[in-house]
């Protein structure tokens, strides 16, 4: 474990260098988040999806990236310290032709399920990243110096309400930016506080909930009424607000292994219960992946 | 059987007796809450309580010893013991923390351990696993290849014939032994008085038979009196799923007996020299740190460990034994500081399970990470 600092610190460099040629925490192409929102009208209360669920299969790809460059070069110090992260950034990262379609009907599904839910919302022209991987990571420097810009260019925008899509960018909105943004006044509201659902397409299935939406924003009795009508299969040691399981996504960019392994965990309690399992969090979908997931909106 | 079995089958074993326990027992909560506030009280001003309870155990007729660090704190000890003796001890953090045991046979002394669990780590010479069951890692049949093996017993892969045999070991020696080395849930300051919890009964003798008790344990364990110091034994016990516990000890001084005209002699059946040593390392600083210092309201119930999925996917190798788990990485940083305690600090997924089930409402996802910003954002 000695060169996760240096690993950490090669990781700060390529999101800061993406944060500011690509506005995004990984050298991804910004036209991959704007697709799914084409056509949309603009507000003053926004749909602020962060480029989250495009994001997520990518941050894997990086990491791996980064891994095989390390190898190649034979002793990770020595690539580290010559290539670095530049070296990296030269690659742009895009998601497949299946994953960039599935985060775009995702949103899409959320922004028609607001509608129908009777909810006004907007999205924006151009939509800037939270920054939740730079707190995440611990640069929580960098971290306060990006959300300042972010809520000055959201407040330059008309924007007076984010709905936020998913708990990473929710969490940092409404419980970390007033702590690091004098004055901040956006209006902070997740999509699964307004909607309204009657029917639920599956039955039988298990949640998994994300760490922050079930125990950080408590609102792990929230998706319980939402799901209620599919009969979610429970376990109170499974399932349970204080038993359940990470994902391991949060590590994932810095000890994927681990990352790997808590993942594989949390798989084996929740097909003990059903394998028709239902997540509410793009990280989560991601590293929980390959198996038969659903986004709680599908 | 892996870890990931291993830990499972205690988990589902843990897990669901403590919520029993708790739910009908619901004055506990009130308790853990009175605790956290005499907790904090101590933490805010401990070196207050140092000098009371230093007093305290003067008055007691024993001997009071601050130790800046391990080292010096297994010097004292060590001076204390002398060479050549029978050492018995009961499960004790500090004591693994401060290399005590090693400390001890290096002076040539016969050094047991006589929680079942720890005795058996002694014997493996593997790391301990977890705070209160060091041993939670082995299996039945593994124990009982290590008893054989090692001791030269032949015992059935059987937890109850196990705990016997090795009972009846571990008997002959705490008889014989010349000094009884424990730890301390509890100590109320104002009086000296030491509580300690225990289902094995190994405790009461280690404390009572040989006939000089060494405490030695961190100076976070001084609470403002004893009813204080004894609801804290209460709530440990209880989270920790083992409640009541079997027994709840107390020892305040050398033995002593005012049968002879009502004067206050000693010693009487009990010891004869009643000594604690307190260690400091890293703790004192830890209790001015505006970040490091919630972690010193830490009971030791060890029901974090049991919650936490990366405990639970990584075992022992998130933090440095015997401080593992989410309070482990905590206390990694106060004992062996933030370089040491860093790398598991970025483990940590957050997922926060930690602080709910905290008795003592610990905000540990915060405390982790103070200790991850520091490691990659402080030079070395
Ligand atoms: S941090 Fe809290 S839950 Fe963990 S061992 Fe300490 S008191 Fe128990």
């Amino acid at each position: 474990m000695s060169d996760v600092r240096q690993w950490v610190k090669t990781l700060r460099e390529l999101v800061t260098y993406s944060l500011e040629k690509y506005g995004l925490p990984l050298p991804v192409d910004p036209g991959v988040c704007r697709r799914w929102r084409e056509g949309l009208p603009r507000g003053e209360r926004v749909l602020y999806t962060s480029c989250m669920y495009q994001l997520a299969p990518l941050v894997k790809r990086a990491v791996d990236l980064l891994e095989k460059s390390r190898a190649a070069e034979g002793g990770a110090a020595a690539w580290l310290a010559s290539a670095g992260a530049k070296y990296l950034a030269r690659f742009l990262l895009k998601p497949s032709r299946d994953e960039e379609e599935r985060a775009s009907a995702i949103l899409k599904n959320i922004y028609r399920l607001l509608e129908r839910s009777g909810v006004e919302v907007g999205v924006l022209e151009e939509e800037p990243y939270s920054g939740a991987l730079l707190y995440e990571l611990g640069f929580e420097e960098e971290f306060a110096r990006h959300a300042g810009e972010v809520y000055r260019r959201l407040k330059a925008a008309g924007v007076r309400e984010v709905v936020t899509v998913d708990p990473h960018t929710h969490y940092v909105l409404s419980v970390v930016y007033p702590k690091y943004v004098d004055g901040f006044d956006l209006g902070v509201v997740n999509y699964l506080e307004l909607v309204k659902v009657s029917r639920v397409k599956i039955s039988n299935f298990v949640i998994h909930d994300s760490c922050l939406y079930s125990r950080h924003l408590d609102m792990y009795h929230r998706l319980r009424e939402i799901l209620a009508p599919g009969r979610p299969v429970e376990d109170p040691y499974v399932t349970g607000r204080e038993t359940s399981g990470c994902c391991g996504g949060p590590v994932e960019a810095v000890l994927p292994s681990l990352a790997k392994r808590v993942a594989l965990d949390r798989l084996a309690k929740l097909t003990r219960l059903s394998d028709k399992i239902v997540v509410a969090c793009p990280i989560c979908l991601v590293n929980l992946g390959g198996l038969d997931l659903a986004e709680v909106v599908e | 059987m892996s870890w990931g079995e291993a830990i499972e089958r205690a988990r589902l074993a843990i897990v669901p007796r403590t919520y029993q326990i708790l739910s009908r027992f619901s004055y506990l909560a009130d308790l853990a809450r009175e605790v956290r506030r005499a907790r904090e009280e101590v933490v805010k001003n401990l070196d207050f309580y140092l000098g009371q309870v230093e007093r305290a155990v003067g008055d007691l007729g024993g001997r009071f010893y601050l130790a800046q660090d391990g080292e010096e704190a297994a010097e004292v000890v060590a001076k204390v013991v002398g060479s050549g003796r029978l050492v018995v001890l009961s499960k004790n953090n500090v004591a693994v923390e401060t290399g005590l045991r090693r400390r001890l046979a290096e002076w040539g002394n016969e050094v047991w351990e006589t929680d079942l669990g720890e005795f058996l780590i002694q014997l493996s010479g593997e790391e301990p696993s977890h705070l209160l069951a060091p041993a939670v890692h082995m299996t039945r049949e593994r124990a009982a290849e290590v008893v054989r093996e090692k001791l030269n017993i032949a015992v059935e892969p059987d937890a109850a014939y196990i705990a016997r045999r090795v009972g009846e070991f571990l008997r002959g020696k705490i008889i014989k032994a010349d000094v009884g080395i424990t730890g301390a849930n509890a100590i109320a300051a104002d009086t000296g008085a030491v509580v300690l919890v225990e289902n094995e009964g190994n405790i009461r003798l280690v404390s009572s038979l040989p006939r000089v008790h060494i405490v030695y344990d961190g100076v976070e364990k001084l609470m403002p009196n004893l009813t204080y110091a004894f609801t804290a034994a209460v709530v440990q016990s209880a989270y920790a799923g083992l409640y009541p516990p079997t027994y709840i000890n107390l020892s305040a001084g050398p033995s002593s007996t005012a049968d002879v005209e009502m004067v206050r002699v000693t010693p009487a059946q009990g010891p004869r020299e009643f000594h604690m040593v307190l260690v400091d390392n890293g703790r004192r600083a830890a209790a001015r740190d505006p970040e490091l210092w919630e972690a010193l309201l830490c009971v030791r119930c060890g029901r974090c460990h049991m919650h936490c999925p990366i405990y639970l996917t990584a075992g022992p190798k998130f933090g440095v034994p015997p401080y593992t788990g989410p309070m482990g990485v905590m206390w990694t940083a106060i004992t062996r500081g933030v370089e040491a305690a860093g790398p598991h600090a970025m483990s940590c997924t957050h997922a926060g399970n930690c602080r709910l089930v905290c008795p003592m409402s610990i905000d540990i996802p915060k405390v982790i990470r103070a200790v991850k910003r520091r490691y990659i954002t402080e030079p070395k």
